[in-house]
């Protein structure tokens, strides 16, 4: 596939992608940045090759979730003391406006992706497998199960 | 998804919506910028600075000198080691024995 092609595919996506990479970097939209730039010059450079094996969104989604787990590896040495979250967070939250961000964090790491992928995405739970590298019986289990855990929360949140 | 997932399906619409009110950053802004652009002039400018250079460097080499007119000369010329073996000829050839008049004395 030639460049132009795939600037014009990655322009289609790139309100998605932001998304998907700020998703990816616990909801930071300055990290989604930086990994969508990261992730932009892997493709056009041809550091990662499209193969059309999948839909074109199922795999800048996996390109983009491999690029955040190594870009915040690198981060992670760097970041200071008080970024460190220690225990789960138990506080109430504001009964005004739901905060997302702090109900998703709850749920399980796979659990969330999951969820977010199919729900916030629209992904089928083949492209979730592909996405995540999982195989889709274990993405059919963590979706049933951050589902029942997801009512829960929102449950919580209502009363 | 049926409608038992409807209250889930609520949550995201909304978190999505509040998503798409931050600022997403354009496109264009991500996409790597051209690296090329300097060394398009970089490399070009790089010949010309070693030509010019190597061109000054060949000609101060071939740059017939001019010599001031009070220069003094002092050549040295240095000697075969054979010669004065050949000066010393005549001090060969006259050589008398110191004995030699013994000899004469004896014949007479």
């Amino acid at each position: 596939m030639d460049k132009s092609r795939l600037t014009e595919l990655l322009q289609t996506h790139h309100t998605d992608a932001f998304l998907w990479a700020s998703h990816c970097c616990h909801h930071n939209q300055e990290d989604g940045q930086e990994v969508l730039q990261l992730t932009y010059i892997k493709v056009l450079e041809k550091k990662a090759k499209f193969n059309e094996q999948s839909a074109f969104k199922t795999w800048l989604f996996s390109v983009i979730r491999y690029t955040a787990i190594d870009y915040l590896k690198k981060k992670k040495p760097f970041e200071g003391l008080e970024n460190l979250k220690i225990g789960v967070e138990d506080a109430p939250f504001e009964i005004s406006t739901i905060n997302y961000k702090k109900l998703l964090e709850r749920l399980p790491e796979r659990q969330h992706q999951v969820l977010l992928l199919a729900f916030y995405h629209e992904m089928t739970l083949a492209q979730i497998a592909i996405v995540t590298n999982l195989h889709i019986g274990t993405v059919r289990t963590h979706y049933e199960r951050g589902k029942e855990a997801m009512r829960t929360l929102i449950l919580k949140e209502k009363v | 998804m049926n409608t038992e997932d409807d209250d889930i399906k609520a949550f995201f619409a909304d978190m999505r919506k509040e998503d798409t009110q931050h600022t997403i950053p354009k496109f264009e802004d991500l996409l790597p910028k051209k690296r090329t652009s300097k060394i398009r002039y970089i490399i070009p400018i790089g010949i010309a600075a070693s030509l010019i250079v190597g061109f000054g460097v060949w000609t101060d080499t071939t740059e017939t000198r001019t010599i001031p007119d009070d220069t003094l000369f002092i050549s040295l010329e240095e000697e075969t080691g054979t010669e004065t073996l050949l000066s010393d000829d005549l001090s060969v050839f006259s050589w008398e024995s110191p004995t030699a008049s013994l000899i004469n004395d004896f014949n007479d």
